[in-house]
């Protein structure tokens, strides 16, 4: 039987290694920070062989004297901490003190540093943990560090590294973040004699945006500020303009008081607020950094400091989510337009024959048409032509539509499609004085269902069918909270439920526009949805709870494979931009497109 | 086995079993009919294990025997013969042949030995009521039956058999009806079910083709036999047509607790116009605002409904009233349900304040409770 022993200091440093410093990026993101934190306006990063043969930081920071700089790499050691109640307000990025000893143990490792003061700086070279050298050296002011063969020693590590080229993109990811955090310091990176990145040290984010990111994404993003005047948020950075939208969530980025972190509140109130905006499944782009109160979140909870919590999650949550909500509908440009909407710009719409083979042809081009489309329109009005074919549809719709939801507009309001015919028992053609329009019908119907439930659910008058035979729900304790913690909400939109026993609730009425059949069904999506998204504002405009339950509403909404009437697809496009959000159905699936005469001239002649 | 048979009465005799074959089913035998010839008639019995369905048909036997054949494609070529007479053959390998006139069809089958048989249970209670009675009531019930597959409990009608009177009774969970009716019957026969909602509307369609039906029911299954008096012999059919459904299983909701004990305000209206009204003052309601007001005021009563999309509608009707001024607002369906099932000429309407539940009556035997739409 093995007795009990104190670890020694290195083998405690190379467990900690194993936590902390995971793979090469661990140890840049470990570094920079220092760098950060020692208050440098000037890093370079150099790494080769994506960072398994050497990661060299070099920064123009404070420095350490002689002293310091040997003490830093004794466990615990750190300048930014000195005891356990600071834990609680952490401004920098280290704290722990394990970062340079954990690499040190695990890599040949070179720290050489200068403060300003001092004459000559001090070299130390440590392998696998063993001081094997240090002496006086000339540089210039700040810390350099230099990390060979990192895992030496430890090949069970270094086995479960991933090639080259993933390591290096790991990193040049993270030196992005950190370069779009600090857009004030200039960064540098150095792959192997190649410069992957250089940015000087730039104003506003935007330009470190288009330095290092993308130009294009740049013109894409809306600068967003937001500040709660009754606590301590404030919110900055920069949003993707409704109809931008990825496929992963790599462009979702957060920073929490500049640091970069992952974190499930901000990642959902960001998809919540671009619900109805970006497809289902596509994710938005942000840059966001939120600053708050350092005593209002956790950042000791994870090893590298990737998660955060924060203690009033709901808070954040409301406040991330209300502050996009309102940009991205400030921005709305259909609202912008709304003066320029005319019906007696266009001439009256001379039906031409349409010949079935025509359009199909055309159907299968739609693809390179639709941005000469967009183009070609006489009244664009919107600065920048958005490079999203989802928005390509803009100008011509704001053109015909006032899009107000009282009835008295509804009048004046002028739709001029003319109905043609139905292909395929699926699509309404339509011809208007622009060109022709193909209008995929469920969604469109899905669209002004979903709409109509949204605006049946921000009337105050909500009608309630009272049930003879309550239905009865049982639930497990956690879902029981969700409901229990909303229960107000709920009777005021039209259900009542009341708790009915231990676990078990009964609903005595419900809604008018929900189907009966649908009761049992809606009533538990929507306790799931209360439990994993948590609360929702009252404001049901900014509701995205209440969208939810549109969704799932509209889901069991089925098309009735009927013919439809042609009266009825006639008024179809004045009922569809009588609505919000009239391009997209309520997933954010486009709900027509259109060919203009022009493209079609152009194709047939 | 071999009969001729009179095309017409072959073609309705199938469509009669027809019903509840389904179009998709797991097992082939599922889809066929079983044809029994014997003596001077044949039999026809299609099941699909919940319901089962069996009739006769007059036909001249001149062998015994059976065979199962598809039911759809079998009736589709009995429809289209040329000649009234139809000559009924079996051939080997379970092959029907058919003759009429020029054309002869031979129609693969399948062996009667797979054939499921029509279950016969003991223990069972029976009960004979007239069929037109029994139209009646379901037809006056059935409207209220809950489609709702969690509630599965609700999704048929549900008959009770006591003190001398069978209750029928649907619900959906907004609207009740219910309808009695007396009854002899002997007290060891008591019982209840829940008749599935497409054996009732099976049961529906079937009615009405003689004078008496035969209910015998256990816990798990029921059997109507319904008999069939067909002087000229126009259809076919004879002695009676048998059906055997499985029974929702389940204790049917406390329905007696839901029915309001107290009349507070009653009136007398005539059905027609009163179902008028309602339907006219609905035309402009919506899917969303899918409501009506009555507001019975002295010696009036007013229907009204709007929407934002359509506009508003009135209607009034002279009433004998002279209550305080009530106002309730309805789903109109289930208003119009109920009038449109019944045929008496007057009915009553019963209500007491805007929360509590509207009743349309008939004196004895029918009433629908209908729960209000309140606004918040």
């Amino acid at each position: 039987m093995p007795r009990i022993k104190i670890l020694s200091d290195r083998v405690a440093n190379q467990i900690a290694a194993g936590e902390v410093i995971e793979r090469p990026v661990a140890v840049i993101k470990e570094l920079v920070e220092n760098s950060i934190d020692a208050q440098a306006t000037k890093i370079s990063i150099e790494i080769s062989n994506g960072g398994k043969s050497s990661i060299k930081i070099s920064d123009n920071g404070i420095g350490m004297n002689e002293d310091e700089a040997l003490l830093s790499l004794e466990r615990h050691a750190t300048s930014k901490l000195r005891e356990a109640n600071d834990l609680d307000e952490i401004t920098s990025f280290g704290f722990r003190g394990e970062a340079l000893p954990s690499i040190a143990s695990v890599s040949q490792f070179t720290l050489k540093s200068r403060t300003k003061d001092s004459i000559e700086g001090i070299e130390i070279y440590i392998n696998a943990g063993k001081l094997l050298h240090k002496k006086a050296c000339g540089m210039p002011h700040g810390t350099v560090i230099d990390v060979r063969n990192l895992f030496t020693g430890v090949p069970a590590r270094r086995k479960f590294l991933k090639s080259e080229n993933t390591e290096s993109a790991h990193i040049y990811f993270t030196v992005r973040l950190f370069a779009l955090a600090h857009p004030q310091i200039a960064f540098e990176l150095i792959d192997t004699g190649k410069i992957i990145l250089k940015s000087p040290a730039c104003n506003s984010l935007n330009d470190r945006i288009s330095e290092i990111w993308n130009r294009n994404i740049a013109k894409d993003l809306l600068p967003i500020s937001h500040k709660d005047e009754n606590s301590d948020l404030q919110i900055n950075g920069l949003i993707a303009k409704v109809g931008i939208d990825r496929s992963t969530r790599r462009e979702m980025i957060f920073f929490v008081n500049n640091r970069p972190v992952d974190n499930r509140t901000l990642s959902y109130a960001v998809l919540d607020a671009y619900m109805g905006k970006i497809p289902k499944g596509r994710f938005p782009i942000v840059f966001l950094f939120l600053t708050i109160n350092p005593k209002n979140i956790d950042v000791n909870i994870h090893p590298t400091k990737k998660e955060i919590r924060f203690r009033d999650e709901a808070k954040v949550r409301q406040f991330v989510l209300h502050a996009i909500h309102e940009k991205l509908e400030a921005s709305n440009p259909h609202l912008i337009q709304k003066q320029q909407s005319t019906e007696s710009e266009f001439p009256e719409a001379k039906p031409l024959p349409i010949i079935a083979k025509d359009l199909r042809q055309e159907e299968s081009d739609n693809g390179e048409n639709t941005p000469s489309n967009a183009e070609s329109k006489k009244n664009q009005a919107i600065e920048n032509p958005q490079q999203n074919p989802h928005l390509k549809l803009k100008p011509f719709e704001s053109q015909n539509s006032d899009i107000t939801p009282t009835p008295e507009p509804i009048k004046n309001l002028k739709v001029n499609w003319v109905y043609l015919r139905t292909l395929k028992e699926k699509y309404a053609l339509y011809q208007t004085p622009e060109g022709i329009v193909l209008l995929n019908i469920l969604r469109a119907k899905q669209r002004i269902r979903y709409e109509q439930i949204l605006k049946d659910l921000s009337g105050s008058k909500q009608i309630k069918q009272d049930l003879i035979i309550p239905i009865q729900i049982e639930l497990e304790p956690l879902a029981e909270s969700a409901l229990n913690a909303h229960l107000d909400q709920l009777n005021d939109y039209g259900f009542t439920i009341e708790p009915f026993g231990k676990n078990f609730y009964r609903i005595l009425s419900i809604p008018n526009w929900l189907k009966i059949e649908q009761v049992k069904k809606f009533t538990l999506d929507l306790i799931d949805q209360l439990r994993t998204r948590g609360s929702y504002s009252k404001n049901p405009k900014q509701s995205i709870f209440w969208e939810q339950i549109a969704h799932s509403a509209i889901k069991d909404f089925l098309f009735n494979s009927e013919k439809e009437h042609a009266s009825s697809l006639e008024k179809l496009p004045k009922l569809l931009f009588q609505c919000e959000e009239p391009l997209t159905n309520p997933l954010g699936k486009i709900i027509f497109f259109e060919l203009s005469w022009n493209d079609i001239d152009k194709k047939i002649n | 086995m071999e009969f001729k048979i009179n095309k017409d009465h072959f073609s309705n005799g199938l469509q009669q079993v027809l019903n509840v074959v389904g179009t998709r089913s797991a097992m082939p035998i599922l889809g066929n009919v079983l044809i029994e010839a014997s003596a001077d008639h044949i039999s026809l019995t299609t099941t699909n294990l919940d319901i089962g369905i069996r009739c006769r048909i007059t036909a001249d036997v001149s062998g015994e025997g059976s065979i199962t054949l598809p039911v759809r494609k079998l009736a589709t070529i009995v429809k289209e013969l040329p000649q009234q007479e139809v000559f009924f053959q079996l051939a080997a390998n379970n092959q029907a042949k058919i003759t009429s006139g020029g054309s002869i069809f031979k129609v693969m089958g399948i062996g009667t030995d797979e054939f499921p048989p029509l279950p016969s249970f003991e223990n069972q209670h029976v009960f004979k009521l007239e069929q037109n009675d029994l139209a009646n009531m379901l037809k006056s019930v059935s409207f209220a039956q809950s489609s709702d597959e969690n509630r599965y409990i609700l999704n048929g009608v549900y008959f009770n058999f006591s003190d001398e009177n069978l209750t029928l009774v649907a619900t959906d969970g907004r609207r009740l009806a219910l309808t009695s009716y007396e009854l002899e019957s002997d007290s060891k026969d008591s019982g209840n079910l829940i008749l599935p909602a497409k054996t009732v509307s099976e049961i529906e369609r079937l009615v009405g083709k003689g004078e008496g039906v035969k209910i015998a029911f256990n816990d798990r299954q029921v059997a109507f036999e319904i008999a069939i008096e067909d002087e000229e012999g126009n259809s076919g059919l004879i002695d009676h047509i048998y059906l055997v459904s499985k029974i929702v299983e389940g204790n049917f909701p406390n329905y007696r607790q839901v029915i309001p004990k107290e009349i507070e305000h009653r009136i007398k209206v005539e059905r027609e116009l009163f179902l008028e009204c309602v339907h006219r003052a609905a035309l402009v309601t919506s899917e969303k605002s899918n409501s009506i007001k009555l507001k019975m005021s002295n010696n009036l009563m007013e229907i009204m409904g709007s929407s934002a999309e359509y506009g508003e509608s009135h209607e009034s009707m002279g009433i004998a009233y002279d209550g305080p001024d009530v106002q309730i607002a309805f789903n109109p369906t289930f208003l119009m349900e109920p009038l449109r099932a019944l045929n008496h000429d007057e009915i009553f309407f019963e209500f007491k304040d805007e929360l509590s539940p509207g009743l349309v009556k008939t004196l004895n035997q029918f009433l629908c409770v209908i729960m209000p739409l309140r606004l918040n």
